[in-house]
């Protein structure tokens, strides 16, 4: 009979797989070592699984659908309370409004009035969804319509501008600044809240797919201004120039409101052609 | 049941479901990485969640080179390993000359315990292995617990087939040494 005792490493083994071995069978300190590691494999197999204080489905995967249905609600309320406000705002500045549209037809001042819904909605949409760095940048926007709203309605019902050297610029010029300055600022809340809204849309989509991290910072970018912004806006403003010439040859009335849409969406096509033009280029 | 291909095309479509259903699959391997490894349960709830968002991010460049679980566990191994590195709990693994002596144990002892219950011997062995290191407690109930083979924890731990032996059979040896030795007490 072999006296040698079993390596640890045989030991091991045969715990794990017994096979016939002559000296295990007559050597009780080996038979004590099996049977502890078959004691000790016994115990690892019996190991349950640690009771976590969390869910991780829970933590990973929140349900949505009472989330949209809170935002929903909060959306709801906000439009309303735009809406709401925006009334208040056309009865008590009524003669500011009147004058800056004074002779122009009934449907570009009901243009103009949506495009102000449009301004009081995306500051209100903007406060809830998106977070200090661009409340501010909303903030500058709106001081920069109060500033340039000061003169227009400092200068409401005279007949135009005077300048110190008795030179005065006709009120025509100054309304159709004005008109198109407040086009420009307008295109940009609508742009901006389309940017918000696809965000949020995005950032729904990023949660659900767990994307976090250089990935989800890349995909949100805000840092990032096309080198094409310009030229879409060189594009934008000139069509909208030309449409108000064309109105003022044309004369106002509904036709107007056409001719200026018309502008505009030539204007975007042209942004359009241009930025194919570019990706062929590239 | 969906395959890892489906599973993995469901998700990067948007499939809450199939998401769910990945950490439904692979949480029960995830779960004994972790708490093996980490001790705070603040931090296993952290790592958690790291783990499926690291996941979830690197999903569509997974190569199919191995099984998708094999793949979470090994994001798992390498989160837990980075942050106990970064925490720099990463202790010594201790050589095989540890002393091994213990007391006089009776065989009938030894019989007797494994009457144990499941929570019984459960208890005794969170209690041995507490201080063993985290990477041998992770390989033990990897390769006994889990039963993956030696192939499937080098993929996780991307250690060498030698190197994981090695630390399997120090860990035995001192799981053994331990046991004997509280049996020895508690038949004392």
């Amino acid at each position: 009979m072999n006296n040698e005792h079993l390596s640890e490493e045989q030991l091991q083994d045969y715990a794990m797989h017994p096979v016939a071995n002559e000296h295990v069978d007559h050597c009780s300190h080996c038979q004590l070592q099996i049977k502890a590691y078959q004691l000790l494999y016994s115990h690892i197999k019996a190991q349950e699984l640690p009771a976590l204080n969390f869910n991780t489905e829970t933590l990973l995967l929140p349900d949505r659908k009472k989330v949209d249905k809170k935002e929903s609600r909060y959306l709801y309320s906000l439009t309303g309370a735009a809406i709401a406000l925006l009334a208040l705002a056309l009865v008590a500045c009524w003669s500011a409004f009147s004058w800056l549209f004074a002779g122009i037809s009934a449907i570009g001042i009901v243009l103009g009035l949506l495009f102000l819904v449009g301004l009081i909605t995306v500051q209100v949409m903007d406060f809830y969804f998106t977070n200090r760095k661009q409340i501010t940048q909303m903030k500058q926007l709106t001081l920069l319509t109060l500033i340039m709203a000061c003169p227009a309605l400092a200068h409401a019902g005279t007949d135009g501008v005077t300048l110190v050297q008795g030179v005065t610029i006709p009120d025509v010029i100054v309304r159709t600044i004005i008109v198109v300055l407040l086009f420009f600022i307008i295109s940009r809340f609508l742009l901006k809240l389309l940017k918000i809204l696809l965000d949020h849309r995005l950032k729904t989509k990023m949660i659900d797919m767990g994307i976090v991290g250089a990935d989800a910072e890349k995909m949100l970018d805000r840092k990032t201004v096309s080198k094409h912004c310009a030229v879409k806006w060189f594009l934008l403003l000139m069509s909208a120039g030309i449409g108000f010439v064309m109105i003022s040859f044309l004369g106002e009335g509904p036709l107007s409101f056409g001719i200026f849409v018309f502008c505009v969406s030539l204007g975007f096509g042209g942004y359009y052609l241009y930025l194919n033009k570019q990706k062929d280029i590239s | 049941m969906l395959s890892d291909e489906d599973m993995i095309k469901s998700i990067m479509e948007g499939d809450r479901h199939a998401a769910s259903l990945l950490i439904r699959d692979t949480e029960k391997l995830v779960t004994h990485i972790v708490c093996k490894m980490i001790t705070s349960p603040s931090d296993r709830k952290d790592l958690m969640q790291d783990i499926y968002l690291k996941t979830f991010r690197y999903l569509p460049g997974f190569r199919f080179q191995c099984k998708l679980s094999t793949w979470v566990a090994q994001i798992s191994y390498t989160t837990c390993f980075d942050h106990l590195k970064k925490k720099r709990e990463l202790i010594d693994l201790p050589g095989e000359d540890e002393d091994n002596a213990h007391q006089q144990i009776r065989e009938d002892t030894l019989d007797a315990s494994q009457q144990l219950s499941i929570k019984e011997k459960s208890e005794i062995l969170e209690s041995l292995s507490v201080t063993l290191p985290p990477i041998y407690r992770t390989l033990i109930t990897l390769f006994h617990k889990d039963e993956l083979s030696i192939d499937e924890i080098t993929s996780i731990t991307g250690l060498p087939v030698g190197t994981i032996k090695s630390y399997l059979f120090r860990a035995r040896k001192m799981l053994k040494e331990r046991l004997l030795d509280y049996y020895s007490k508690e038949d004392l």
